[in-house]
């Protein structure tokens, strides 16, 4: 074989590689028959019905589903009404608590549980919510100029504001309000309600469980449908 | 006498056969597969392998500039390639002495060509069968294609054209493609596609930072890549202008995750156009008669769960179980059972239970095996001729002694 055969073929290659069709119309030649459960197709969908996986991942009210598709039984395996399904990294040291009507996530975190942090969806909007929290605080209400100042970091990949405060504690149903804690959050507003995950304790502790949930965030995200793997 | 004249071309083949480029080629794959290690930390292993596994070179952005900084491993496997042919052709000891190498050698070559192989033709996805039900197409994890189909006169569906992958893949954020087909009575335009997206009600706070424009009530917003890839929902702004003519404004957004197509009327005809999971057709069926799974006593974790299976092909019928370490091995596609749902059913068995396979499909699966195989071969056939050669020696040392 000629030795320089050796060389040509892999330039080749490369030139083959890096071709780029860019600028020029692509023409499609691919053609497949699509199976019996494709075929059943929802067709004149409005963009509402079309994206309504995005109002049932967020929680958002849901609508009557005309679309004439098979959600029982097919791809979309999850509770519609309240639980969109959520995946995580539990962070070290976090113990998983049982879920309540307002907490779709829940977990204690210290020698006592007294740390928590919590995920959950609630109406109202941001400026309400978040004065909310001052005032569990024991701070002062802030404007909406205020609090569109305030720092933001992602949530299931969009921006959402975080919130630090710290003060005297008095959860709701506590008889008094604890010294010395801090309250870290973070907040999707979304039209018709907030996405939050939201983390109480003292102060010492929380400093100290700052990178958890850094990352715990970071990790959460809605995922599509339900499956043991 | 006049020594014969060293060529570029001589140079060339000296250097591509020498033995030092082998170590250097090596050293490489040792250093790209540390630093793919800690990057997937943080990316993913699916982005991480199409950086620095998938790839000619690997690019990193310095001052400003995106450039090639390390060969990717794509290019040292041709490297390394060429280097052990080359050296075969003109290093090795010709003559039956030498058999032994040159099959250990082949060997070697055939699991660079064997990888090759894969890394062009390989097929890896899941497919989903309800009890009851059965399937003759697998689905990739990762990668979307763009359906585009006819709707008929009573308002059916049956086929589809189809962009595959490979070019979707190719088309970046704020990009734009023209598609057209001789069927279709408009070009298809694809103005930049995001990796990871989602489409947000424009009356969102946060709609006000997505870029694109606002589409019957909604703005597509880019999201950050998931670590884990099968989580990313593409997205895409699209346009239908007549053929040939400019791309217009865009008229619609395709997501991932959207429940339906979108349903464009033209010239009296309507077509439904989807992004999906790319697919491919397996040449038989596949029907779930049962699906069977225990959890560990007090627990949620799954002790065991298989899959009771009848494999349909030409008019035949073969029932056979897949479970955990026992795949299903047909004409080059292998069942390997994966996961099941739907999450949270108990383990009484009265419900109706789904199961999914991981399905592999790779022409040069067993090559490996087979490049095992030559290579031990030829280094047995190595040892035996040096094993024959070092006793003769030996006997003739021993004559040479005695006389």
């Amino acid at each position: 074989m000629s030795s320089k055969l050796l060389y040509i073929l892999p330039l080749l290659s490369l030139a083959l590689n890096g071709c780029d069709s860019a600028s020029r119309p692509i023409v499609i030649t691919e053609k497949r028959e699509l199976s019996e459960k494709e075929r059943q197709l929802a067709l004149d969908a409005t963009s509402k019905e079309r994206f309504s996986m995005v109002r049932q991942m967020m929680g958002m009210p849901g609508e009557e589903d005309h679309s004439g598709h098979n959600h029982a039984e097919g791809e979309h395996n999850h509770d519609r009404a309240e639980s969109a399904p959520l995946a995580y990294q539990l962070p070290d040291g976090w113990k998983k608590e049982a879920t309540t009507q307002f907490r779709s996530l829940n977990f204690s975190f210290g020698k006592e549980s007294e740390g928590q942090c919590y995920v959950s969806r609630v109406g109202g909007g941001l400026v309400a919510n978040l004065n909310r929290w001052r005032g569990q605080m024991g701070l002062k209400p802030i404007s909406a100029e205020e609090i569109e100042k305030l720092p933001k970091r992602l949530l299931f990949g969009m921006e959402s504001t975080y919130v630090e405060l710290d003060g005297s504690f008095k959860g709701m149903g506590s008889p008094e309000a604890k010294p010395d804690y801090r309250m870290v959050g973070l907040v999707l507003s979304m039209p018709d309600v907030s996405f939050f995950v939201k983390m109480t304790g003292p102060k010492a502790l929380l400093i100290e469980h700052e990178k958890n949930f850094a990352q715990f965030c970071e990790s959460l995200k809605l995922v599509k449908g339900g499956s043991n793997e | 006498m006049s020594k014969k004249p060293v060529t570029p071309w001589t140079r060339l083949l000296k250097f591509t056969s020498s033995f030092g480029l082998a170590c250097v080629v090596l050293f490489l794959f040792f250093i790209l597969t540390l630093l793919g290690t800690l990057e997937q930390v943080e990316h993913g292993l699916y982005e991480t392998q199409k950086r620095y596994f998938d790839s000619l070179f690997v690019w990193y952005e310095v001052a400003g500039m995106d450039l090639p900084l390390i060969p990717g491993v794509r290019l040292l496997m041709w490297v390394l390639f060429f280097n052990i042919l080359s050296a075969a052709i003109l290093k090795m000891r010709k003559g039956w002495k030498g058999a032994g190498l040159l099959i250990a050698h082949g060997g070697i070559l055939l699991l660079l060509v064997g990888g090759a192989i894969g890394l062009q033709f390989k097929h890896y996805g899941a497919m989903m069968i309800w009890e009851g039900d059965k399937a003759s197409e697998f689905e990739s994890y990762t990668e979307w294609q763009l359906d585009i189909m006819p709707v008929d006169e009573e308002g059916k569906v049956s086929e589809a054209l189809v962009i595959p992958a490979k070019q979707i893949d190719r088309i970046a954020s704020g990009q734009t493609r023209v598609f057209t087909a001789e069927e279709l009575p408009f070009d298809f335009v694809v103005h930049g596609r995001e990796v990871n997206s989602m489409p947000i009600p424009a009356g969102a706070p946060m709609a006000a930072s997505a870029a694109g424009k606002e589409i019957d009530g909604y703005k597509l917003m880019s999201m950050k890549p998931a670590k884990q890839a099968e989580q990313n929902l593409p997205g895409m702004y699209v346009s239908f202008p007549e053929s040939g003519k400019d791309a217009g404004e865009v008229e619609a957004i395709l997501w991932g995750g959207d429940v339906a197509p979108y349903t464009l009327k033209r010239d009296g005809k309507r077509w439904a156009v989807k992004l999906v999971k790319e697919k491919w057709k397996v040449p038989f069926e596949i029907k779930l008669r049962d699906f069977h799974f225990e959890y560990f006593p007090g627990t949620q974790r799954a002790r065991v769960y298989r899959s009771d299976v009848t494999k349909l092909e030409n008019g035949t019928e073969r029932d056979v179980r897949i479970s955990m370490n026992q795949p299903l091995r047909h004409k080059g596609y292998t069942f390997f059972q994966s996961s099941f749902g739907p999450a949270g059913s108990d383990d009484k068995g009265d419900q109706r239970m789904y199961t999914v396979f991981a399905v592999m499909q790779n022409p040069a699966d067993h090559w490996p095996l087979a490049s095992l195989i030559v290579s031990g071969v030829g280094l047995l056939i190595h040892f035996l001729i040096q094993l024959g050669t070092y006793l003769k020696r030996q006997r003739k040392t021993q004559a040479k002694q005695r006389s």
